[in-house]
């Protein structure tokens, strides 16, 4: 199991998961972590998961790094090597992009989840049919969630205009549920995360309605990306 | 020592370093879980990789927890290995935006 891309090797003695044999593949330049999984219950666990998470830490503590998606099977080291191989450039530029940078999380949820009424409901006229009804009460729904949206998104301009010089990167999920008026994945030189944390923490308590949590720094996760599968779609 | 807002919530024995970058709740190991389930390098166009024609494991891309939300729902979470045609999931068709500073 493929844990992480780097340019520096496992130091001696770290396990993979669940003990197993941390293997490193790959060239001078960069190479993969990975786990050698001698093990025939290949069914995953929680505790699997926070080991991964584990292992791309310390690699992205000795140098750049492009943390894996979970889990990431490979055949063999030859799969592996090859894969990197074809991948070399598109991973080298993914690395020189990352490095020296964490991953910050903002999260704002709604304190009330529910999309209630709009704020400026309609005049309603007519008898209340049952079709009049919920056709009303589509509209009314309807109004709530683009109310909702456009609440989102003015948080993901503030963002951005308070952290401008500070971002490398962000990419912003505006409403991606119900429950959530905006998630954003912050690029931040690791020395700054503890400044713009605070700067997120403070801009976070004016916004109305929503409780705005941080969390971070970790690996990044979000920026870890190449070619074609290069991030979300670009802005508007 | 483990943050005591995520007692319960993070098994034993696990590292400061986890415990400092998920300072609020269960919510934040979930949504670390998120990452790690759907962000990353993909180096492989395929969902799944084979050696000698014979699938591994499915990558589960978002199928196996597609959203925080869903996440939050559940005790623990636990990735199961798909079957290899398993379909392709979606990350909940939200908006997404994203800029450069």
């Amino acid at each position: 199991m493929l844990h992480v891309i780097a340019s520096t090797r496992p130091p001696a003695g770290r396990a993979g998961l669940r003990g197993q044999p941390l293997r490193w593949v790959g060239t001078a330049d960069a190479g993969g972590w990975a786990t050698v999984w001698n093990s025939p219950d290949t069914r995953l666990k929680a505790d699997d998961l926070l080991d991964h998470h584990a292992i791309v830490e310390a690699a992205c503590a000795l140098s750049p790094c492009l943390p894996v998606r979970f889990p990431t099977w490979v055949g063999d080291d030859a799969t592996l090597a090859g894969l990197l191989s074809q991948r070399r450039a598109d991973l080298e530029a993914a690395m020189q992009r990352v490095r020296d940078r964490v991953e910050l999380a903002v999260t704002a949820l709604w304190t009330d989840p529910e999309e209630t009424t709009p704020s400026t409901p309609r005049e309603r006229t007519g008898p209340a049919t049952p079709g009049r009804r919920y056709l009303q009460e589509r509209q009314s729904a309807w109004r709530a969630r683009a109310e909702r949206r456009q609440v989102g998104a003015a948080m993901a301009r503030a963002l951005d205009e308070e952290l401008n010089a500070l971002v490398a990167d962000a990419r912003h999920a505006v409403c991606p549920t119900a429950r959530v008026a905006l998630s954003s994945a912050l690029l931040v030189p690791t020395g700054r995360a503890a400044d713009v944390r605070e700067r997120i923490v403070k801009l976070g308590t004016g916004w109305p309605g929503v409780q705005t949590i941080v969390n971070g720094p970790w690996p990044p996760y979000t920026f870890a990306t190449i070619g074609e599968d290069d991030g979300l779609a670009p802005a508007p | 020592m483990q943050h005591p807002s995520l007692a319960g919530a993070l098994p034993e024995g696990r590292t400061e370093s986890l415990a400092k970058a998920l300072p609020d709740t269960r919510f934040s190991l979930l949504e670390l879980a998120d990452r790690m389930l759907s962000r990353g390098v993909v180096l492989a166009g395929e969902a799944t990789i084979s050696v000698a024609g014979v699938d591994l494991i499915y990558l589960g891309l978002n199928v196996v927890l597609s959203a925080v939300e869903t996440m939050q729902e559940r005790a623990t979470p636990v990735p199961q290995p798909l079957p290899p045609q398993g379909e392709k999931g979606s990350s909940g068709g939200s908006e997404q935006v994203r800029s450069t500073g």
